[in-house]
Order: C-alpha cells, then sequence, then structure tokens
C-alpha cells in the first residue's frame, strides 16, 4: 500500500470523471456521473483507510521536489475531511440523480432541453469541484491551496447559478466575494513568501518569525478565508446563495465548500504562524464566532423559507468553528482542535441532511415557506424524519455528532475556565431546538380542514439519501472512536508535527 | 532610469483610476486594455518577459474581448435571446 | 538595478483601486473590472517584492502570477457570463444596481 499514489489518485478520479461527463452526449451525464462519484468515493475512501492503517502520507508528483514541483501530503487531519467529502459527496451525487432526473418527464420538450443541460453541467462541476477540494486538503505548499481554492470557489459559483433565476445576483455576489477573498489570501502567501523565501507549508512555518510583516500576513489571510467562510459579521452572501441554489448544491455548499476555508485556517494557525501572532487574532475570531452563533441562530428562527433557515443555520454553525482559535492554542494538548475538527464532520453530515430534506419537502410542496406547510409532515414523513435528525446533531442532543463535538468544546473551554463560551455553546443548542422544532411543529400540526396543500409526488431517493446523511450525523455520536483515533494520526495538532514527521 | 519606472506606474494607476471611474463604458473597457498594456511593459521592466507576453495575450486581449463581447450583449434588449424567468429549480 | 520598491507601491495602489471599484461601483461589469485590477495589484506586489533574491529574477513568483493571470481570466469569463443571464434573465436594472451589502 505504500508505494501506490493514493493521494493523487482521489484528485484524479475525480477529474477523469468530469472529463467523461464532458466527453460523452449529454443523456448520459447522469450514468456517466454517478459512475464517476463511485468511483471518486471509493479512491478517497482508500486513501483514507491506508492514513489510518499507515500513518501519514506524502507524494510527490512528477517525481518534482517541493521549490518548484507540487508536492501532496495527507495526515489524520485532511484524511478526517477527504472522508467527509466522499461520503457526503457520495450521498449527494445520488440524490442529484433523482433531483435533476425528476423534470424530465415534462413533457416540453423546451423545458427538457433546459433540464438536461442544468443536469449535464451539474455533474462536470460537481465533480471538478470534489477533484478541487481533496487537492486542497492534500496540499502542502501555500500555493497550490490558493489554485485549489480559486478552482472550489468558481466551481461553487457556477453551481449556484444553474439555478437561474433569483440565484444569479447571489451568484454574482458570491463570486465577488469568493474572487475577493482568495486574493487577500494570496495577498498574503506574498508577503510570507517575500519574508522566508519558500512557499511550503512547513518549511514557511519553521522559519517565519513574529514581527509586522507576520501579523500583516495573517490578518490580510484571516479577512479573506473569513470572508469566504461566512463568518459574521462577513457573511452576508451566504444566506441567498445557499438558500437559492439547487437543494442538491445547496447541501454541498454548506456541508463541504465552507469547511475548506476553516481547514485552510486551522492549518496556518497550527503550522504556519507564531503562536505569539495569532494569539490575538483567535481570541478575536472566537468572539465574533461566539456572536454568529447567537445572531444566526436568532436569523434563522425568525425566516419565512425552509432553506432560508438552514442558511442561517449554517452562518450560527460557523460561529462553533470558529471557536476554535480561540479555544485550540490555549487548550491542553489537542482538545480544542479536536472539537472543531469534529464539529465539520459532524455538521457536514447534519447540514447536508437538512438541506437534502428540505430540497426534497419543497419539490413536493412546490415551495419552501414554512407558514404554508402546515400538516404536511404526515405525508412527508421520511423528508421531515431526516430533517429531525440533522436537527438532533445541530442541537446537540445525545447521541449525535454534533453532541460529542459539543461535548469537546464545552470540555476544553471549561478547563481554562472560559463560562461565557459554556453558555453562549448551550444558549445556541437551544436555539437551534427552537427553529428546528419550529418546522416540525408546524409540519405535524393537524392539517386544516379544507385547503389542505396538495402534495406533488417526489422520487424516493430524495427522502432516503437525506435520512442516510442524518443518520449519518447521528451515528458519529455512537461511534466517535474511529474518528477521533482518525485525526490522531500523523498528530497534525500536535507538537511533533512540526519535528517528527516532517523531514 | 528611475524616472521611467515611476513615470509608468503613474501612468498605470491612472489608467487603472480611469477605467474604474469613467461614465462610458466603452472607454472604460478601452483604458482597461491600455493598461494590461502597460502592466506588460512592466512585467519585462522587472525580467519577466514571458510575463509580459502572456498579458499582453491573456490579460489584455482575452478579458478586453470578454468585456467586449459583454458590453454588445448587453446592447441588446434584456429576454431578447435569453430563455427568460426561471425559477423552476424547486 | 531598477528600485522595485517602486512596483510595490504601484501594486498597492493598484489594489486600492481595485478595493474601491469593488466597494462603490455599482454596475456589474465596472466592479468586475475592479477584481480585475485588484488581482494585478496583487501580481505587481509579488513581482515587484521578490526580486530581492540575487543572480536574477526568481522564478517561482512569475510562475504563480503566470498560474494567477489565467485563474483570473476564467473568473473574469464566468462573471461576465452570469452578468449576461443576469441581463437576460432579470433586466437592465439589476445589472447596474444593488451592492453586495
Amino acid at each position: 500500500m505504500r508505494g501506490l499514489p493514493l493521494i493523487s489518485a482521489s484528485i484524479w478520479v475525480p477529474l477523469l470523471g468530469a472529463l467523461f461527463v464532458s466527453l460523452w452526449p449529454r443523456r448520459y451525464a447522469a450514468r456517466c456521473g454517478i459512475g464517476a462519484s463511485i468511483a471518486s468515493a471509493a479512491a478517497a475512501l482508500l486513501l483514507v483507510v491506508a492514513v489510518a492503517l499507515s500513518g501519514p502520507r506524502r507524494e510527490r508528483l512528477g517525481g518534482w521536489g517541493a521549490p518548484a514541483g507540487i508536492e501532496l501530503w495527507i495526515d489524520g487531519f485532511s484524511a478526517l475531511m477527504i472522508a467527509m467529502t466522499a461520503v457526503v459527496g457520495g450521498v449527494v451525487s445520488v440524490y442529484a440523480l433523482a433531483y435533476f432526473r425528476a423534470k424530465d418527464s415534462s413533457g416540453d420538450p423546451q423545458r427538457q432541453e433546459v433540464e438536461g443541460r442544468r443536469e449535464a453541467y451539474f455533474w462536470r462541476i460537481w465533480l471538478l469541484v470534489w477533484a478541487a477540494i481533496n487537492g486542497v486538503f492534500a496540499s502542502a505548499d501555500l500555493f497550490n491551496l490558493y489554485v485549489t481554492l480559486e478552482v472550489v470557489g468558481l466551481g461553487a459559483v457556477s453551481l449556484v447559478a444553474l439555478a437561474g433565476g433569483r440565484a444569479l445576483p447571489a451568484a454574482m455576489r458570491y463570486l465577488f466575494v469568493t474572487l475577493s477573498g482568495s486574493l487577500l489570501y494570496l495577498l498574503g502567501v506574498v508577503l510570507i513568501y517575500s519574508e522566508v523565501g519558500t512557499l511550503a507549508l512547513f518549511q514557511a512555518g519553521e522559519s517565519l518569525i513574529a514581527g509586522t510583516l507576520a501579523q500583516a500576513a495573517l490578518v490580510v489571510m484571516v479577512v479573506g478565508l473569513a470572508l469566504k467562510t461566512a463568518l459574521f459579521p462577513l457573511h452576508f452572501w451566504l444566506p441567498p446563495a445557499h438558500a437559492d441554489a439547487p437543494a442538491a448544491v445547496s447541501a454541498l455548499l454548506s456541508a463541504l465548500v465552507i469547511k475548506v476555508t476553516f481547514y485552510i485556517l486551522v492549518r496556518l494557525w497550527v503550522v504556519v504562524f507564531p503562536a505569539s501572532v495569532s494569539q490575538p487574532v483567535g481570541e478575536a475570531l472566537m468572539l465574533l464566532g461566539l456572536i454568529a452563533v447567537i445572531w444566526g441562530s436568532w436569523r434563522a428562527l425568525r425566516q419565512q423559507r425552509l432553506k432560508m433557515l438552514v442558511a442561517y443555520s449554517t452562518v450560527a454553525q460557523v460561529g462553533y468553528l470558529f471557536l476554535v482559535f480561540g479555544l485550540g492554542p490555549r487548550a491542553d494538548g489537542s482538545a480544542g482542535w479536536q472539537a472543531g475538527a469534529y464539529f465539520a464532520i459532524s455538521h457536514a453530515c447534519a447540514k447536508g441532511a437538512m438541506f437534502l430534506a428540505a430540497g426534497a419537502i419543497a419539490r413536493a410542496v412546490g415551495h419552501d415557506q414554512i407558514e404554508e406547510m402546515r400538516g404536511v409532515g404526515a405525508r412527508l414523513a421520511l423528508p421531515f424524519f431526516a430533517f429531525g435528525l440533522g436537527g438532533i446533531s445541530l442541537m446537540g442532543l445525545p447521541p449525535s455528532g454534533g453532541y460529542v463535538s459539543k461535548w469537546l468544546f464545552i470540555t476544553s473551554a471549561a478547563a481554562t475556565g472560559d463560562v461565557i463560551v459554556v453558555i453562549a455553546v448551550a444558549l445556541g443548542g437551544l436555539l437551534a431546538a427552537a427553529y428546528v422544532f419550529r418546522v416540525l411543529a408546524l409540519a405535524f400540526e393537524r392539517a386544516p380542514r379544507e385547503g389542505a396543500p396538495s402534495l406533488r409526488p417526489i422520487p424516493a431517493t430524495l427522502g432516503w439519501s437525506a435520512l442516510v446523511l442524518g443518520a449519518v450525523a447521528v451515528a458519529l455520536g455512537l461511534a466517535a472512536g474511529a474518528p477521533l483515533a482518525l485525526l490522531e494520526v500523523g498528530l497534525p495538532f500536535g507538537q511533533s508535527l512540526a519535528e517528527g514527521v516532517t523531514p | 532610469m528611475i524616472v521611467f519606472d515611476v513615470v509608468l506606474m503613474v501612468t498605470l494607476w491612472v489608467l487603472a483610476v480611469g477605467a474604474v471611474s469613467q461614465a462610458d463604458l466603452f472607454k472604460s473597457v478601452v483604458l482597461f486594455v491600455t493598461m494590461g498594456v502597460v502592466v506588460a511593459v512592466a512585467w519585462a521592466r522587472l525580467g519577466a518577459a514571458d510575463l509580459a507576453m502572456v498579458e499582453v495575450a491573456v490579460g489584455a486581449g482575452i478579458t478586453g474581448a470578454l468585456f467586449l463581447n459583454t458590453l454588445g450583449h448587453l446592447e441588446q434588449r434584456p429576454g431578447e435571446r435569453g430563455e427568460g424567468e426561471d425559477t423552476s429549480h424547486l | 538595478m531598477i528600485p522595485s520598491q517602486i512596483y510595490v507601491i504601484a501594486g498597492a495602489g493598484l489594489v486600492s483601486v481595485g478595493v474601491f471599484a469593488w466597494v462603490v461601483r455599482r454596475h456589474l461589469v465596472r466592479r468586475m473590472m475592479g477584481v480585475n485590477i485588484l488581482s494585478t495589484g496583487v501580481f505587481m506586489m509579488l513581482i515587484g517584492g521578490a526580486r530581492r533574491v540575487e543572480g536574477g529574477p526568481d522564478g517561482v513568483p512569475q510562475a504563480m502570477v503566470l498560474t494567477g493571470i489565467v485563474v483570473a481570466v476564467s473568473a473574469t469569463a464566468l462573471g461576465l457570463a452570469l452578468i449576461q443571464r443576469i441581463y437576460d434573465q432579470r433586466g437592465e436594472r439589476s445589472v447596474e444596481e444593488r451592492g453586495p451589502m
């Protein structure tokens, strides 16, 4: 297993898939796309298993070394992220198969043409984005991260635009945000390079000394990446972009795309910047994260549209992610960082399930106005159940991935005496319960005597795939051992990262 | 030759300001393309001849063509060749 | 020896023009132009700032800018295509106004 190019395979397989989907006639796009998705998920999981069994891996593309060539590098943290992408991506691909197909039967040839084109573009762009996401997680140098990040961003914008209509201005705004975010990141890379003369993550981390330049580089990179992760108050673009995209795309964006920039930030924190530089910025990020938790949950509670509610819930959950920049360096060992990583994967499954369920519900009801969903719950039990399963994880109820990560958050915050964090985490869970139950209570209310909304039939796959993701989110609370053990591989947050593992 | 560099950069800055503040979009694009050419000269001054060529071809050429194409599109009445409002993605 | 600081300062100037266009300008085409100017500014700071290395120009920043130019042109193509579709589907007004905030 040592010699196999598994890392590059996890990037090449989806990339080749995207190429195949583009080359084949459009009517085979879905079949080709789902095949490529299964192959990509398999390649990624093979890599994850190899990392779990035999430790961190590195590969040099084309036999070139670090300065000019591209070096790929995987430890437990990146392996966990790649596994998250494979699971969520695989399930969403199955969902998309039914989601985009369902329109074909309408009979109007012009309509079918539009839908066919939309489906074909979805598969091409999504597979490309998948390859780029894996590329980010496998990158070992700052510039490689920029390129792959930019591909993820441009692909995500195109996926949002697939919905047409009111999603187009949202996509345009998202494009400006993602471009300026990555340019700010690139500016930081420029500053680091001019200081240390290398782009490799670990070498840069070894020779970067605390000073004005490092401080400036950190600030521009943090602003750029926080903008792309939609940290309060830079979240203005996220709700329309995530809510108006096609449901399969919303799930991918909320579950995976925002985690990409989070991942880069964590790497910068742990590997590149000296603690004296990053400490004050981390405290500020934690504060913004706390505000985001409360503000996003409150806004979610007030939404009229189901997908908008789920999108604002993402704004709140992003806040939890940013708690780690205050807790991670402070807590003993790596408990704070582990909480963040575990939160990222459980949020990915939970939020994926909720967006997929919301898409299935909206497809059946014909709109996503919450008030008008009174009494539809009994007839749409499957998607609403999936929505509830995702909700359990968001609230942090046991047993669920959300429970495990919030428990990790609270223990590491309590160990350092951060009472405010403990209170905010608890309050955020309560607010999450409020907005999830608001939807469920309305849906399972007794239907009004007359004028009960008539439902369109939806493919069962939509509900089932949402349910699978929701079940994974809950299962992450039952079997937390394996993911947490994987997270220890190569000690991504330990001292030995910079010393032991890398040459 | 410092004077040349300074003049070059001032020209560049003036062109950039002009491109974003010009009221007429077509003139904006012309200024933008000119800016691309000046940037190419700057790359050449900095010893990056390959970058200079790419900048002229891609930065000024292709990007300029894309902008002009869009301006041409915006001249037509909306909906003339589009599919119209499309909200059926639910 | 060319004083490369001039180019770094000019790059910063371009960045500020780009940010200005992005924040203040309303027409989508002009904001797209602003993003392009912003990225040119970053590239110029990159090349200008990297020339401290002895023995001729440093190859790595040039390779970075080369990639960056390609990325910028793809982003521009995507953005302009989006602007055209917005214009087609939602009319003139939506292209000419409305900020990001």
